[in-house]
């Protein structure tokens, strides 16, 4: 339904149901505003989207008001702006403010470089904001000159005992934005305005650090304040971002959309990509990537080792030395360890690499290690694998095994939703987790028993189950009720998390899901961790292995994966990976390899969706993407079919191969048995990238898992 | 809900069922808790985060907002000042000097013994009766010096 | 409706044999708030004590504030065939005399008599004057107070004998569009302060969409200064849920819910006795007294938050949220409590609704002037006299409230505030002003809730505009930009003026802020925090100036700002203020002129409090004063 309004001499024709404030942005109309953020119900706290409305008294916000019709509206009278500046003074009374009005601001950026990193914010100049702040714009807008009111310091100290952000509530303007956000988006609610009047500050309960309140530090709060008040550790004094980078988060299946923000050739940070339907990202993608991909030990240069030491080589001379210790090596004694963590072009090529250019069949992932007996599981339940969005239509979700307090929090948000839109929310776990309190039903069983209670479950989901009640146990009883609901639900849908799926029992447990998915006719999200597993199953890569043991190898080419601490006997190792191995090598290379934010390339995601990842820095040194490192091995010893310029190139080929069908059952024909053998002493690493445990470089993840 | 959750409270352990879950009844519940143990700790903001299903953040939000509910164990005895406008234009603020100068503690504080608690508050409704103190709930009208250090000397 | 009546023909009956043809002496005492502040719960051992010592059987009912709250404790004593005798600042031990005179000696006791509700015959006998003839009382009109003081408020029947919920009946009989004309008929407007026409209100509520509807009682009462709700529900609960109950008829609502601040816990009891008492009634529950008509009330507490009173914010509290008003429209009539259609009225509004439907609208307009008929409670306390609860028509004029009901000041009077902290200050040439909603407006303040606080020549405005500014930064929710940071700076230049270091430029700092409060404020409380500042600065200026030129405080309160001396002319020697000084700052001699040594006083105020002759007064500094070293000097 359609009204007729005038803004500012402008008549428009408007939707009923809308406020002022949207009808201007939709019509270009800019009326300043702080508290307000698309997206969040209105606030109408700071009052700066005052307008004029006739037949109206005073000025009421543009945020806050309906249209009408026959609205007549002015956004910018002179009494507005006279109005607006007063408040905008009121705000910088309370906030520090000595370099937006000082006659001397330009001129102390040349000679108060490190005036930043006093600790103690007092103006613009000694603020991580500056440059990025609201309150600047606004002072730019209005013309400021002066703030004119009693200036008052809330003395407060700054919060710094959380990890990822800082938080100096001295800036604080209150437009609530965080506390909103943290509460209506993300359904935490782990802020809140404490106290009232002129007292008034947002904080936790009982002021606790935000890792005791069962903060998710998905980083929401940050990105929308206004001010400095929340400012990011590793971000803190890099000032506005050059540019930003649209990719892919490589940290685990989601396949959230990031973007990178870059500067000075380096990723300073990341933030979730609101145009690519990522609304919010985990600790993970938000705050892991920086210090992930910029730690000082990053591998610059290929090196040589053997008993003497270490040796710098060139490029050339590595290669040649790679491609001497293969075409040496007896057949059958080569075998290749690849992480489930490589692009789709890197599993690719290493896969043809082995068909090729190896000629060996000794070619697992750790991820083979990790979800032992039930891989063949897996796969076939990756045919069957929808994207998150599906929650959303979800009248009844069974989660297993999953847990969203800090990775993956995105999917605790979904299912939040899902609830909130009637879904029912049923959790299986045997711990506690971000699910306990929130899911309607908590299957609880003993550690160790998942499997019996899937049973419980399995068997109750049967048609021409409910007969025999009695004899049951009470937890038989109760996944008997749980087990009828699913049953009578007609979108329900069964998310399968990490842990779950690398479950010593897993082989019983997903043969059990396969079943109840069927039974109940559920459609089925799985989130492994490792960014690409659906990828490997797709390059074949994956696949089911026999526990046979392997036992000598000559070489051992490891690529993204690390050194494992006891080899039957020390081969040698080529070794590519972002950072250096963890223990020596008695003899190897070390060839530095790119991180998923200095290479093009894609992943299938949790549901095998292609998403992309895009170059958004310099590799460090003369680090290349694995993929090009195998093909110059390749080229070295001759092999034709390896000159590609670029991922696009390898993505051109393998996309002939159907590389996205939904069955990854099918996997790139001429390949590798079933039945290999399993590298026994494969080891995988929760929250891991390239072998690493991500903690190794984020400080900050070490207080949320701490071991 | 769960099959098999224990809370980890030890003490302040409030039978809340006597309210219903709803998020109305919030108030009436922090009231109800501030009555049987003397204020609202931390154990209790917890539990009733839980009841609700809300964030311990909301429950301490909106306790924080309201003047009645305090967050430290009461001292013995309350002593509160009124400082409506009638009892501010009686004298109001320097009886509470006075006050102040005999238990030694200023407002908002508690004794070092936990004898005393000290508030001003905004207004007890009893006007034309000002200077009003409260004592434990007692109310003494038109208060004087006099009668000030006497009522106070009762209780030391 | 025959098992009402039944209940009401038996309350009769009570109410005629135990009061008005009691066999037995009746002794009444006002034990409200008030009372009790005063001491009436020593006075009731007393007596209960006397009459068995004495061995003679009495009927001792309770009731509420009467009015005259600076008289509290008041005891009266109604002797078998004869009227009630008033007596007033009754100590136990006066008590005890008065009773053993009245009923062991047949003696009246007139000498300590205040006051009787006889009639003129008895007046001449007796030379006690008629209670309701006393100059304090003489010009009241009650009809909101009708009940409180003559009837025991924890007794329902005792209501029920008074014509108790016959304007229940009358509006169930007549259906609700009866009680919308006569509403409008009357004129009221809400006595909460706004002054909006109560039938509007209802009728808005009454034809907005929705099935579930509810009625507030707003008591949340936070005015300091201000105890008429909580007088009339200690004194006359039943007067109150009648017209909740009547208002929830008309509406269609099914849920009453009464909103009383915590701070009144008296309130509550008898609230929550009453509420049980119109249980047993068959006056709440389904289908109330055989018609479709289902209603019930439930009483939530307030929590402390002055802001509360304000609609939005009462509702925000109501849901179990922060209290933050929330902008209108949508209004409460619309969407209120949960989203449903709310209707919200103060307390007295409620309490007048069983009168006018009653008697009908076209009776209330015997009270009061066209555009704002009937009468209104007030709290008249302060620097008056005769401080307590009065109920006056509309229209009277101040003089006669602060100079006749008051009894005037004894110092020069100053100002009154009205409206309580978000209202403003009238002056001496302000004080012919009739109180009207629209002419209290037009003086810079407000009607507001019905404080009246006076304020005599040993006040300082400065002091109270700071008084009142610093009420409204606590209590401020502190959501909106200019409420939340205006009250602060405001405050803030209010106490550097204090201090003695105000400067010309600090007055317009205030304008400014004042302006923007105003201006953009989001609710009522900002828009209307500043008027304490501006009303003092349009008609007191001269004492700013004062402060900020001379450094002078007139009134000798902001300390340091005067140095205190005894007046020659006042000053009777009597001595009480040498025993008063804690910091040995005066001498004299009995009977002659005492001195005061500015060096030794700390301005601790005792000594003037104790000065039954004002003799201690306030002068100037001597020019060449250093303020700092002065301020240093006295903390």
């Amino acid at each position: 339904m359609s009204l007729q309004i005038s803004i500012d001499g402008h008549s428009l024709s408007v939707e009923k149901g809308k406020t002022i404030l949207q009808v201007a942005r939709q019509n270009g109309i800019d009326i300043p505003t702080l508290c307000d953020l698309p997206g969040l119900a209105s606030h109408g706290s700071c009052r700066m989207c005052i307008v004029e409305i006739q037949g109206r008294p005073n000025t009421p916000t543009a945020c806050t008001t309906l249209v009408e019709e026959g609205m007549v509206v002015q956004t910018d009278s002179p009494n507005v702006q006279a109005l607006r500046t007063e408040l905008l003074k009121l705000l910088l009374s309370e906030h520090p403010s000595g370099c937006l009005i000082c006659s001397e601001k330009s001129h102390c950026d040349d000679c108060m470089v490190t005036l930043r990193k006093t600790g103690v914010i007092t103006g613009c100049r000694s603020c991580p904001q500056d440059g990025q702040c609201q309150l600047q714009v606004l002072a730019d807008r209005f013309g400021l000159t002066e703030v004119g009111y009693p200036g008052r310091y809330r003395m407060l100290p700054v919060e710094k005992n959380d990890p990822f952000f800082d938080r100096d509530y001295n800036l604080c303007v209150l437009c609530g934005r965080c506390v909103r956000v943290c509460e209506e988006n993300h359904f935490l609610s782990t802020l809140t305005m404490v106290s009232r009047g002129t007292d008034v500050i947002v904080g936790t309960a009982f002021g606790q650090t935000h890792l005791e309140a069962g903060c998710s530090f998905c980083g929401a709060c940050v990105e929308v304040c206004p001010t400095g008040t929340l400012s990011e550790k590793t971000r803190k004094w890099d000032g506005k971002p050059e540019r930003e980078v649209a990719t892919t988060c490589a940290l685990c299946s989601a396949g959230c959309q990031i973007k990178l923000l870059v500067k000075n050739d380096m990723v300073i940070g990341s933030l979730p990509d609101h145009a690519g339907e990522s609304d919010m990202l985990c600790v993970k993608g938000r705050f892991g990537i920086t210090e992930l991909v910029n730690h000082p030990t990053r591998l610059e240069q290929p090196v040589v080792v053997n008993k003497d030491g270490s040796l710098p080589v060139s490029w050339e001379h590595a290669i040649e030395t790679a491609a001497e210790k293969i075409s040496s090596c007896a057949p059958g004694k080569y075998g290749m360890l690849i992480s489930a963590d490589c692009s789709n072009e890197t599993l690719y090529i290493a896969q043809k690499f082995m068909r090729e250019v190896a000629r060996s069949s000794h070619l697992q992932t750790s991820s083979t290690a990790l979800y032992g007996v039930g891989l063949q599981a897996i796969q076939r339940l990756y045919g069957l694998a929808q994207p998150l969005s599906v929650l959303r239509e979800a009248d009844a979700i069974l989660c297993l095994g999953f847990d969203g307090k800090y990775a993956q929090s995105v999917v605790d948000v979904e299912l939040h939703r899902a609830k909130r839109s009637g879904a029912k929310l049923i959790t299986l776990n045997a711990a506690e987790h971000s699910l306990s309190k929130a899911a309607d039903e908590w299957l609880r069983p003993d550690p160790g028993e998942e499997a019996d209670l899937l049973e419980m479950l399995l068997e109750s989901t049967r048609s021409g189950a409910g007969k025999q009640q009695e004899h049951l146990s009470p937890a038989a009883v109760h996944a008997g009720q749980i087990g009828r609901l699913l049953l009578e639900s007609k979108r329900a849908v069964i998310l399968l998390g990490p842990s779950f799926l690398t479950h010593p029992d897993n082989l019983f447990l997903l043969k059990a899901v396969e079943r109840l998915v069927a039974q109940i006719a559920a459609q089925l999200i799985i989130l492994p961790e490792p960014v690409n597993l659906a990828g490997a199953f797709r390059t074949g890569i994956v696949t089911p292995a026999t526990t046979a043991g392997i036992h000598d190898l000559e070489v051992l080419h490891l690529v993204g994966e690390t050194v494992p601490p006891h080899l039957p006997a020390e081969p040698f190792i080529l070794y590519q990976n972002i950072y250096p191995p963890t223990r020596d090598l008695s003899s190897g290379l070390v060839l530095p390899a790119a991180a998923f934010t200095e290479e093009d390339g894609t992943f299938l995601d949790h549901s095998g969706k292609m998403r992309s990842i895009q170059r958004a820095v310099t590799a460090p040194g003369s680090a290349l993407p694995s993929w090009e490192i195998l093909c110059r091995i390749a080229q070295k010893l001759g092999v034709a079919g390896f000159d590609y310029e670029n991922a696009a190139q390898i993505q051109a080929e393998f996309e002939k191969i159907d590389f996205t069908s939904a069955d990854l059952t099918v996997s790139v024909p001429g390949l590798l048995q079933p039945g290999l053998d399993v590298f026994r002493w494969v080891q995988r690493e929760d929250h891991a990238y390239m072998g690493f445990p991500l903690g190794t470089w984020v400080a900050g993840l070490r207080m949320l898992y701490p071991e | 809900m769960s099959t098999l959750s224990t809370p980890d409270l030890a003490e302040d352990l409030i039978d809340l069922t006597i309210f219903s879950r709803q998020p109305h009844q919030l108030i009436p519940i922090l009231q109800y808790c501030q009555s049987q143990t003397g204020y609202i700790s931390r154990n209790t903001v917890r539990q009733i985060a839980d009841f609700l299903e809300v964030s311990e953040a909301h429950v301490y939000g909106v306790a924080s907002f309201y003047t009645q509910f305090r967050f430290e164990k009461p001292g013995d005895h309350q002593i509160r000042i009124c400082l409506g406008t009638a009892c501010h234009v009686q004298g109001g603020e320097i009886l509470s000097e006075e006050i102040q100068k005999i238990i030694g503690i200023g407002p908002g504080e508690i004794s070092e013994d936990n004898k005393f608690e000290f508030h001003e508050v905004a207004c007890l409704g009893c006007c034309a009766q000002a200077p009003v103190v409260e004592v434990d709930g007692r109310i003494y009208g038109k208060m004087t010096r006099k009668k000030l250090q006497k009522v106070l000397m009762g209780y030391e | 409706m025959n098992k009402f009546d039944s209940y009401r023909e038996e309350a009769l009956q009570k109410w005629d044999s135990q009061i008005v043809h009691s066999e037995l002496p009746v002794i009444y005492l006002g034990t409200a708030s008030c009372g009790i502040a005063a001491g009436a719960l020593d006075v009731l051992e007393t007596i209960q004590q006397t009459l068995t010592e004495l061995g003679q059987p009495a009927r001792i009912i309770q009731v509420g504030c009467i009015g005259p709250c600076y008289l509290e404790p008041i005891m009266d004593i109604a002797m078998p065939g004869g009227p009630r005798v008033s007596y007033t600042n009754v100590t136990p031990q006066k008590a005890k005399k008065i009773l053993q005179a009245n009923l062991a000696e047949g003696d009246m006791a007139s000498k300590m008599a205040k006051g009787h509700f006889g009639d003129d015959s008895f007046s001449v006998r007796t030379g006690i004057p008629k209670f309701f003839d006393l100059p304090m009382l003489k010009p009241q009109v009650r009809v909101i107070l009708k009940n409180c003081g003559f009837i025991d408020p924890e007794d329902g029947d005792h209501y029920l004998a008074q014509d108790g919920y016959l304007g229940f009946l009358k509006v169930l009989e007549a259906g609700p569009g009866y009680a919308l004309e006569a509403l409008k008929e009357s004129g009221l407007r809400g006595r909460g302060g706004a002054g909006f026409p109560a039938f509007k209100k209802w009728e808005l509520a009454r034809n907005a969409q929705g099935e579930q509807k509810y009625v507030v009682c707003n008591a949340d009462e936070g005015d300091p200064g201000a105890f008429m709700n909580r007088a009339l529900i200690e004194s006359d609960p039943h007067a109150v849920l009648e017209g909740l109950l009547i208002a929830g008829y008309t509406v269609g609502a099914s849920q009453g819910i009464i909103y009383v601040r915590a701070e009144y816990p008296l309130a509550v009891k008898r609230l929550k006795k009453a509420i049980a008492q119109m249980r047993s009634y068959g006056l709440l529950g389904e289908n109330i007294l055989g018609s479709e008509f289902s209603f019930d009330i439930s009483i939530k507490e307030g929590a402390g938050a002055f802001v509360c009173g304000e609609e939005t914010a009462l509702i925000a509290s109501l849901e179990g949220k922060r209290g933050m008003p929330r902008p209108r429209p949508p209004f409460p009539s619309d969407s209120g409590y949960n989203g449903c259609p709310t209707l919200i009225n103060n307390t007295e509004t409620f309490g007048t609704v069983p009168a006018i439907m009653r008697n009908g609208g076209e009776w209330y307009q015997q009270f009061g002037t066209p555009g704002n008929y009937g009468t209104k409670t007030f709290s008249l306390v302060g620097k008056v006299r005769n401080t307590g609860l009065i109920e006056v028509p509309l229209g009277t004029p101040l003089r006669q409230v602060v100079e006749e009901i008051g009894g005037g000041t004894e110092l020069a009077f100053k100002a009154v505030q009205t409206g309580g902290p978000l209202g403003g200050c009238l002056g001496a040439s302000q004080l012919d002003t009739p109180i009207t909603y629209e002419s209290m407006r037009d003086q810079g303040s407000i009607m507001g809730s019905g404080g009246l606080i006076v304020m005599d020549e040993s006040t300082c405005i400065v002091d109270m505009a700071r008084y009142f500014i610093g009420f409204a930064l606590r209590e401020s929710c502190g959501n909106c930009t200019p409420c939340r940071i205006g009250t602060r700076v405001l405050i803030d230049r209010l106490e550097k003026i204090i201090r003695g270091e105000g400067e010309a430029h600090d007055l317009d700092v205030m304008r400014a802020a004042a302006d923007t409060m105003v201006k953009t404020s989001l609710c009522g409380l900002g828009q209307a925090a500043s008027n304490p500042v501006s009303s003092s600065l349009n008609f007191f200026l001269s004492e700013y100036e004062s402060h900020v030129h001379d450094s002078y405080c007139q009134a000798g309160v902001c300390k340091g700002l005067f140095q205190y001396v005894i007046s020659a002319e006042r000053c009777n020697g009597c001595g009480v203020c040498v025993k008063a000084c804690s910091s040995n700052a005066i001498q004299g001699k009995l009977k002659e002129l005492h001195t005061l040594d500015v060096n030794l006083c700390t301005q601790c105020h005792a000594c003037v409090e104790v000065c039954t002759k004002h003799a201690i007064i306030g002068v100037p500094l001597p020019a060449e004063t250093d303020h700092l070293v002065l301020s240093e000097a006295l903390q």
